[in-house]
């Protein structure tokens, strides 16, 4: 009984190192496409996490709250700022 | 019994991609808010005597795992990491950008849909109060009112806002983990 338990602990000891590998294996990939190909990020950008328009928003809400702002008032710009994009464009 | 860390491909596949795609401020900042929600826990769980077994890392997020607790201290633990995000807001001057993702993840973690904090301060709330089968039924119901609100949040995020896909991608994934509560709950 004792030797299967430590039979079974084994392999799940193992299965785990293996998705630890498989995680790190992965993390390297993201490190060598940011280091070696970093022009499909900026194809992959405005699909994923929005375009420049969200992240210049986005620059602007963390000055607003830097300088102060209300963090509540500074949302409320932030969206107000995004939504008014969408409109224009 | 050792304390262990479990990284799961899809959490590192997720962090590749964020790390990838965002400047390393942006990404640097939503990393400390996390790590600052995960403190959170940890901290009230050694408080609380709650004994840490480790850290399970995986698409949906990050989970720390703990010995058996009773209801009480379940709902003070779940509160406690959304309680770490808003104490970091008062960084906010120096840090705005974890300020902010702080606060992002606070109110992403407060939704009553398990397993986030929010389900999970919910119905151990609600096992203290009522008995157990109409609190599970309460639970799965505003799991899948925070189902219907989350998906509402996501497609506006991405369709008015313009903030991309991760919304979206974000919902799905929280509706399916959310799952299978409902279907013990109902």
């Amino acid at each position: 009984m004792e030797e299967q338990k430590n039979r079974a602990r084994a392999g799940a000891d193992r299965f785990r190192a293996f998705r630890l590998a498989v995680s790190l294996a992965l993390c390297a990939a993201a490190l060598a496409c940011r280091l070696w190909y970093p022009a499909a990020a900026d194809r992959l950008r405005p699909w994923i996490v929005g375009g420049g328009r969200t992240a210049a928003a986005f620059r602007e809400l963390t000055e607003s709250v830097q300088d102060g702002e209300p963090v509540g008032r500074a949302i409320e710009v932030f969206r107000a700022e995004l939504t008014a994009d969408g409109e224009t464009s | 019994m050792a304390r262990r860390l479990d990284v799961g491909p899809g959490w590192a596949a997720m962090m590749g991609l964020l790390f990838y795609l965002c400047p390393d401020r942006v990404f640097g900042a939503f990393l400390a808010a996390a790590v600052c929600h995960e403190l959170g826990h940890a901290a009230v769980l050694v408080l609380l005597g709650v004994r840490l077994d480790g850290l399970r890392l995986r698409l949906g997020g990050a989970e720390l795992v703990t010995g058996p607790m009773d209801y009480r201290r379940e709902l003070l633990c779940a509160l406690a990491g959304p309680a770490a995000g808003l104490a970091a807001l008062l960084a906010r001057r120096r840090f705005p950008a974890f300020a902010l993702f702080s606060l992002a993840l606070t109110a992403y973690n407060l939704l009553p849909l398990w397993p986030l904090d929010g389900g999970r301060a919910l119905r151990a709330a609600l096992l203290l109060t009522l008995p157990e089968q109409t609190a599970r039924r309460i639970s799965a119901l505003a799991g899948i009112a925070a189902c219907l609100a989350l998906a509402a949040g996501a497609l506006y995020l991405s369709i008015r806002l313009h903030a991309g896909l991760w919304p979206v991608l974000l919902a799905a994934l929280s509706c399916l983990r959310a799952a299978p509560p409902w279907k013990n709950g109902l």
